[in-house]
């Protein structure tokens, strides 16, 4: 039989948790709003057209690739129309079992080329370097599959320039991407790295690479996913980022120092978290080496991504999402109230702990307990619709006010259908779907516990956004490149 | 206490006050969220009215203002950020006779006026935009009020201030604002040198050169980053100096990147060996803008250097050379015993001749 000491602890146990895990999101919203605030203002002044002209650092955008010969060329070709005065696009062919390689070489006319490609992070073996006839600044690196961890390491291998951009190769990027996410680097050389907001691409419509109309999904889940993207990127970054404590980069898109992440030892090929494991690195190593740097945010819209449409997806996704952070979160885990740590020790990574690791945990056992204990009699109905209300009062609380952020910023849905769609689902959303998400977190958890290793699994792509390029046949004939000339 | 922690009631009493806290914001939230949007739908509409009959109206003042006959409608005070806004962008795309005729056309509907109270506001986004704009106007009434702003802390709020006061007057602003580009770290230097570009080599070029013999290394090395926004012939002067004497490797560094006068090849062939790569690295480049053909051996010893870069350099150097032919860069790679200097020679020459 179970005691009553122990009834009552729990209750104050799960309780406790959700009151404490929105209270700390509350204050996140509440730096949000005013870093928000003062980059909102500093904005309307950086849009007049001189003030960064011509000083942006040369930047090179890496492009892992695995299977994507349906959507590859038209985003390269958006890449290479990006406004920015000196860039690079690297794509990175991670032993592709498609035909994206040749879709490359027949769109681009790439020819191999020798170069002497330096090996600085060891990486699966180089086959063929490519540069193309067309467009000088793109070169393709083609590579035995090792990952996308291991493909990004090639790119910054093969890297010229003091800066580099991860991309996702289904990423769909603003014109001004890189204009925006450099600035940060521009304004504080103490820099290392920057993220950009990612938002969600379904629904929208999507023209030679770049987004031309933007509009809500029409599919349910996806439609869920938009609040929770501007939730998670709006105040899950935005608010860590004033205090230096931001522990997470999307690998969708995001800016590095070419070489402090060389420093780091690059990414690590170990881990399905490597975006997050690498930034969570990188804050241990300069906070070990006591030097001033900044890891920043820029909340500008900047980059588009399609999110799963389907259960079995959605739930691949938020497995190795959870994987990847408890990976990062327990190879780094040294950063943990470490005494020289600061913001990131103290707040960053005890907050990530207990309400990102353990999180589902605690989440979906206070469901599953107060449920139980309702029905075998342990608590009252007024208990547990006392709990409910907690639990999903301050979940609608939350994602309200990441919809109000967006309200104060950007507005990227310009009509108010969309806003009172948005705020409907903002409620909605606590009835069912978090509480899905919630336990798709926690198998990640538990598959991560019994040791499993994380793969990518299968994301399944709609592309129904983007305007589709004309079919051309590919080349049958296979390239036969030179061997690159490789030097350490 | 404990008695009251383990008692259900408190429990639930605290549960039903958190979750009606969360309603009661949640909907306070969505009645202002709706407010803001409604007011963005109301103010959207004002701007495409705006922007409707004041556009032409600009455009006529850059082009040329004479045109006009009709009288100018009265700019309204809810509409002067929006003018504000739309002139400043205008101003900062334009140059010469055009900004004398848009400033006019500030003056003719009373923004200069305006603008004045908008300095003396509390908050930051007022003082910026009425900064930048006295700065267009070139407002000497200004100038004492825009000289406390350049000691704010607000990086963005100083450096407009910096920029307005050099537009009023470069030449009595770059003495007060050098000292401040050496000190302060939080300035971008990327907006320092598009001040600097913007008040032009005569008024730069003396009060740079003097910071610069007069700082610090430290300071020295920031303030060098400038020093391509200064008269060639000061830079020059100012470069041989400092060469001559300083052995400071962030000066050498900053010299490097910009020296172009051939009477320093003696000093850039000597720090062709330097222990630093970087400043090999450079070294190998500044050969390339002021070298002559007897540095071919010296760029060929680089082919062999240990970094990446300056083998890189060297060989692109040795390819842009007049007198180096793609057949003789052939003859280098073939005469070459090292693995890493054929390569990189490799690797270039594919690219000269892609």
């Amino acid at each position: 039989m179970i005691s009553e000491e122990f009834i009552h602890a729990a209750q104050w146990v799960f309780l406790g948790y959700f009151v404490f895990l929105n209270l700390g999101y509350m204050a996140l919203n509440v730096i949000a709003m005013s870093s928000l605030r003062r980059y909102m203002q500093a904005r309307g002044v950086d849009s007049l057209p001189s003030v960064y002209a011509n000083f942006e650092l040369p930047t090179s955008i890496l492009v892992p690739a695995y299977n994507e010969e349906a959507t590859i060329t038209s985003s390269i070709r958006a890449m290479l129309q990006l406004k920015y005065p000196e860039f690079e696009v690297i794509v990175i062919n991670d032993g592709s079992s498609d035909g994206t390689l040749a879709r490359l070489i027949e769109e681009f006319e790439l020819i191999p080329f020798p170069e002497a490609y330096r090996i600085r992070l060891q990486t699966q073996p180089v086959r063929t370097v490519y540069r193309s006839r067309v467009y000088p600044n793109l070169r393709i690196i083609d590579k035995a599959n090792g990952g996308k961890a291991d493909a990004l390491n090639a790119g910054i291998n093969a890297a010229r320039f003091p800066l580099y951009c991860g991309v996702d190769a289904d990423s769909v990027l603003q014109p001004d991407s890189l204009q925006r996410i450099v600035q940060p680097f521009l304004d504080d050389p103490n820099t290392v790295a920057c993220g950009g907001t990612v938002r969600i691409a379904n629904g929208c419509r999507v023209s030679g690479g770049f987004m031309e109309k933007i509009a809500l999904p029409r599919n349910p889940l996806a439609l869920l996913q938009v609040v929770e993207y501007l939730r998670a990127f709006l105040f899950g970054r935005l608010g860590w980022s004033p205090i230096n404590a931001l522990l997470i980069i999307s690998g969708a898109f995001g800016l590095f120092k070419k070489e402090t992440v060389i420093a780091a030892g690059g990414y690590r090929t170990d881990t399905v978290g490597e975006d997050m494991e690498l930034v969570v690195r990188i804050h241990k190593m300069l906070r070990k080496e006591k030097r001033p740097y900044r890891i920043t945010f820029v909340p500008d819209p900047i980059c588009w991504t399609e999110v799963p449409e389907d259960l079995k997806t959605l739930k691949n996704q938020r497995q190795r999402w959870q994987h990847g952070l408890a990976e990062s979160l327990t190879m780094n885990f040294r950063m943990m109230c470490n005494l020289r740590g600061g913001w990131v020790s103290w707040f960053a990574f005890p907050f990530m702990f207990l309400f990102e690791f353990l999180g589902p945990l605690l989440e979906v056992g206070g469901y599953l307990f107060f449920a139980l204990a309702y029905l075998q009699g342990w608590i009252s109905m007024e208990a547990y619709l006392a709990f409910m209300l907690v639990a999903i009062g301050l979940g609608i609380l939350l994602s309200t006010s990441a919809l109000l952020l967006e309200e104060l910023s950007f507005h990227i849905y310009p009509r108010a259908r969309h806003m009172a769609a948005l705020f409907a689902v903002a409620i909605l959303e606590n009835f069912g779907y978090r509480q899905l998400n919630a336990f798709f977190r926690l198998l990640g958890l538990l598959r991560w516990m019994l040791g499993r290793k994380g793969s990518w699994g299968e994301m399944t792509r709609t592309a129904r956004w983007s305007t589709p390029e004309p079919e051309k046949p590919p080349r049958s004939d296979e390239p036969q490149g030179i061997v690159t000339r490789v030097t350490e | 206490m404990l008695d009251s922690l383990a008692n259900s009631e408190s429990i639930i009493r605290v549960a039903v006050l958190s979750g009606q806290f969360a309603l009661v914001a949640t909907a306070v939230l969505l009645a202002y969220a709706f407010l803001l949007r409604a007011a963005l739908t109301l103010r959207q509409r004002r701007y495409t009215a705006f922007v409707g009959v004041w556009r032409p109206i600009l455009a006529e003042a850059v082009s040329d203002g004479s045109q006009r006959h009709e009288p100018l409608p009265i700019l309204k005070n809810r509409d002067l950020e929006f003018f504000l806004h739309e002139w400043n962008v205008t101003h900062d795309s334009i140059r010469g006779s055009a900004e004398s005729r848009l400033n006019a056309l500030a003056r003719e509907v009373g923004v200069d006026e305006r603008v004045w109270k908008m300095l003396d506001r509390r908050s930051i986004r007022h003082k910026l935009v009425a900064t930048a704009t006295l700065g267009h106007l070139g407002e000497n009434r200004a100038w004492a009020r825009i000289s406390e702003l350049v000691e704010s802390r607000n990086t963005l709020l100083s450096l407009l201030a910096a920029s307005a006061l050099v537009q009023i007057d470069a030449e009595l602003a770059l003495p007060i604002v050098i000292p401040h580009m050496a000190e302060r770290e939080d300035w971008p230097p990327a907006r320092v040198a598009t001040i600097l570009r913007r008040a032009g080599p005569d008024a730069v070029s003396e009060p740079l050169a003097a910071a610069i013999l007069a700082a610090t290394p430290e300071k020295a090395n920031r303030l060098l980053g400038y020093l391509d926004t200064c008269h060639l012939a000061v830079a020059d002067d100012l470069t041989h100096r400092l060469l001559k004497h300083s052995d400071d490797d962030y000066i050498i560094t900053a010299l490097l990147r910009t020296l172009d006068n051939p009477r320093e090849l003696p000093i850039v062939r000597r720090l062709v060996s330097h222990p630093r790569w970087h400043i090999r690295m450079l070294a190998a480049v500044a050969l390339g803008r002021i070298g002559e053909p007897e540095d071919e051996a010296a760029l060929i010893g680089l082919l062999s250097d240990e970094g990446w870069w300056v083998r890189y350099r060297a060989a692109q150097t040795l390819a842009d050379f007049p007198f180096v032919t793609v057949e003789r860069l052939e003859e280098i790679q073939a005469a070459q015993e090292d693995r890493y200097a054929r390569d990189i020679l490799e690797q270039v020459i594919a690219e000269e001749t892609l």
